[in-house]
């Protein structure tokens, strides 16, 4: 027996409302949908805030406490008190501000470059791009160290942002390559035919194509400098070059009891990769003109 | 077309094969120290400055301390590592900016690395690449990498010589911990030992005998047993007797207590015993303690809270730590506690927990490094150390002074870490401990919560010891 609140399809369809009635119960079941997956997604975020303001010395809540019981922002305060967050936050702020444009210029010349080859020599290139993604990261960091050290970029800035000059990831490269072989090839030729030449074409007709990956390069680039833990501790030496991420893992070796400290500290290195993708993810999830991430 | 192909490939390939040593990846450290790249004989290693010839015995040709030096003061920079949290960076820098005011010709550049299992890493690498530190901190169960491989530079003669310091001023044990093929290495800047912290209010509660000092293993079981309770009658345990990390530092006291051993010489060990008879008994009691008389947390309740957290919630009527539990202790407002010696058996005895400051061979500042060791040693720098309450001094002088036993402070039983002292044991001083002590915890961990026999959980430690010592 068919329930009265469920409408017969015939019915609906005879007076031209069943594609509407379908479509918005659609509608609703995507949006349902949407906000659980959200749901899951944000709840860490909001955990992570209201975590930050419970008072430090507390046991940790042995359950899941939406909201402390004494809520207070004195953490906020606290943790600019233990640690030089301030210079921390620049370092990093300074590392980004170099690495991912000079990723973008890299990884996109790279890209553009392979993409440009004839078939037979980007084979071999796509493959020994993908095998050094394989290589494990931990094997070289000795090899970095030695490098570094030679190149005398210890200790400084300089040997956080040195591999954005080879496009910091093979996995970048690819993506622009990836991208740009998207693109009709006549334009290129169209182009050198008007007498431009290769930086003319990568800058005039290949970027512009190629945006939205490159803002996915970018976006992915800038949360790979700004949360690097491993580059810092292993090739800084000087606590004044520190970034935001060694700030983290040293609040977080404080007792599980002080842990709202690290949650304030983690809230504010959250922040701008939040409003960092917030003000990117047009760019990064565009879908009309079938032009999304990777050129789709 | 053709003409801009080569260009091109050449410029593919030199990105391509150059991002290869720039691939993120897990931005992690291995949790294991065993993974990290061992440091390379100083032998081998390129020195950041060129050191003096490195004489056949370094103590007797070890200069005299700067400090005293008739030539003057040192001056110039030095590096100082060690590893600690937010709360331990404000104490580390105070200690360089005294040393500062002490002697402002020398730089003195502190890195504070947050975990102790990156900072191993850290050392590794830099060493191997001749960039270690001049001064670093490290414990005593993991400095044996370095001393085999002749990265440290011996200290025996330069605190012989020190117009400041006397050996004879420092605890003894720790100076043993720190002492490789005879000859002191590094100088211990603190010394604690495993005691027992209690909730003096659960016990008087429950009408349960305080801990005494002369109480043994019995003593022990019969208390936990009889704080192990469901409160509120649901059937689950509320409040748990002891909790207690199982590992083999834990566990080792009772090891010795029970006379037991975990290596056939402790001068020169070739073999792990954990097949030791008299060593199974105490850790099968150590193991039974959550395995059979459930008085500790399960594997769940465990892993869901530390034993520290549950102390202070009042769920745990007794721990076991070291002194480094006390600062985070002193923030319970809701009960009393205090600390008690561990139990005994045919014996008593306690594990060592020391770090020490220790002098890189490779050093190009010697002469500054060993005055700011001197100076981090010494009464003042001891007293700087001993405000954040985390450590026992090393030193007699500030350990038995109100530095560290402040009366206003808890534990009121502080005097208790002082007395444990020459009870202090040690565990074995080896370059492959840290990856033995990994295998040792794996197993009596699964023990400990009953998810592997008793005697196969043993069985599999001792194997997997002896084959990582024999490497």
């Amino acid at each position: 027996m068919r329930s009265a609140s469920i409408p017969d399809r015939r019915s609906l369809d005879g007076f031209g409302l069943g594609t509407g009635a379908e479509a918005w119960r659609g509608a609703v079941v995507r949006a349902v949908a949407m906000a659980c997956a959200a749901a899951i997604f944000i709840l860490p975020l909001v955990w992570m805030f209201s975590a930050s303001l419970r008072p430090p010395g507390l046991p940790p809540p042995i359950r899941f406490e939406l909201w402390p019981p004494e809520p207070t922002l004195a953490n906020y305060s606290a943790i600019f008190g233990l640690l030089p967050l301030g210079r921390y936050a620049l370092n990093s702020l300074t590392v980004v501000t170099a690495a991912v444009p000079l990723t973008l210029l890299t990884a996109s010349w790279a890209g553009f470059a392979m993409a440009q080859l004839p078939r037979r020599v980007r084979g071999p290139l796509v493959a020994v791009s993908v095998m050094s993604l394989l290589v494990p990261v931990m094997s070289l960091w000795l090899t970095r160290f030695l490098v570094f050290k030679w190149l005398g970029v210890l200790d400084s800035l300089l040997a956080l942002i040195v591999p954005a000059a080879l496009g910091s990831s093979p996995f970048y490269v690819l993506i622009l390559y990836w991208a740009f072989t998207r693109i009709p090839a006549e334009l290129f030729e169209a182009a050198r035919v008007d007498g431009c030449g290769a930086v003319r074409i990568w800058w005039s007709i290949g970027l512009p194509l190629v945006r939205p990956a490159l803002t996915a390069v970018g976006v992915l680039s800038f949360v790979y400098y700004w949360s690097s833990f491993v580059d810092p501790m292993l090739y800084l030496s000087d606590q004044a070059n520190y970034t935001l991420p060694v700030a983290l893992r040293t609040l977080q070796q404080l007792h599980p009891s002080r842990w709202s400290l690290l949650m304030a500290g983690c809230v504010v290195v959250t922040l701008p990769v939040l409003l960092v993708f917030g003000l990117a993810q047009r760019h990064f999830l565009q879908e009309h003109r079938g032009s999304g991430w990777l050129g789709r | 077309m053709r003409h801009g192909s080569r260009a091109r490939l050449s410029i593919a390939l030199a990105l391509l094969i150059a991002s290869v040593g720039c691939a993120p990846g897990a931005d992690r450290f291995p949790s294991s120290a065993a993974t990290t790249p061992a440091p390379t004989s100083a032998a081998a290693v390129p020195t950041q400055a060129k050191p003096a010839a490195a004489p056949a015995n370094p103590d007797a040709a070890a200069p005299k301390p700067a400090s005293s030096a008739a030539a003057g003061r040192p001056s110039g920079e030095i590096s100082y590592w060690a590893f600690g949290d937010a709360e331990e960076l404000a104490i580390f820098e105070a200690v360089v900016e005294g040393y500062r005011r002490h002697n402002a010709d020398v730089t003195v550049k502190l890195n504070i690395v947050p975990n102790q299992n990156e900072f191993m890493t850290k050392l590794s690498a830099s060493f191997t690449a001749g960039a270690g530190p001049d001064v670093f901190l490290i414990n005593y169960r993991r400095y044996g990498q370095y001393a085999e491989k002749n990265v440290l530079e011996p200290l025996e003669g330069r605190l012989a010589a020190s117009s400041s310091l006397r050996k004879d001023q420092f605890f003894e044990i720790p100076l043993k911990a720190f002492t490789w093929n005879g000859t002191l290495q590094c100088i211990p800047q603190n010394q604690s030992s495993l005691v027992v912290y209690y909730n003096r209010d659960v016990f008087e509660k429950y009408g349960v005998a305080l801990p005494r000092e002369s109480w043994r293993w019995r003593d022990f079981l019969d208390t936990a047993r009889a704080l192990t309770k469901d409160t509120d009658g649901d059937g689950g345990i509320d409040l748990h007797g002891l909790a207690a990390e199982p590992t083999i530092i834990r566990a080792a006291p009772f090891i010795w207590q029970r006379g037991g051993r975990l290596v056939d010489d402790e001068e020169k060990p070739t073999r792990i015993t954990m097949d030791d008879p008299k060593t199974k008994e105490a850790l099968r009691f150590f193991v039974d303690l959550g395995a059979t008389h459930r008085v500790s947390p399960n594997e769940a309740e465990y892993k869901a809270e530390g034993p520290d957290s549950r102390f202070m919630r009042g769920k745990a009527a007794m721990t076991l730590n070291s002194r480094r539990a006390v600062p985070e202790l002193r923030t319970i407002k809701g009960f009393t506690w205090d600390v008690a010696a561990p139990p005994s058996d045919a014996e008593s005895a306690t594990t060592l927990h020391s770090d020490a400051y220790c002098l890189s061979a490779a050093s190009g500042n010697k002469a500054a490094a060993w005055e700011f060791i001197e100076y981090a040693i010494g009464l003042e720098g001891q007293q700087i150390t001993a405000r954040l309450g985390r450590t026992v001094p090393s030193l007699k002088d500030v350990a038995t002074s109100p530095a560290f036993l402040d009366p206003g402070q808890a534990p009121a039983n502080s005097k208790l870490f002082l007395e444990l002292a020459p009870k202090l044991k040690l565990l074995p001083i080896l370059a492959e401990w840290p990856a033995i002590e990994r295998f040792m915890n794996e197993e009596i961990e699964a023990a400990f919560f009953g998810t592997r026999s008793f005697d196969e959980a043993i069985e599999t430690a001792n194997r997997k010891s002896n084959e990582q010592l024999k490497r």
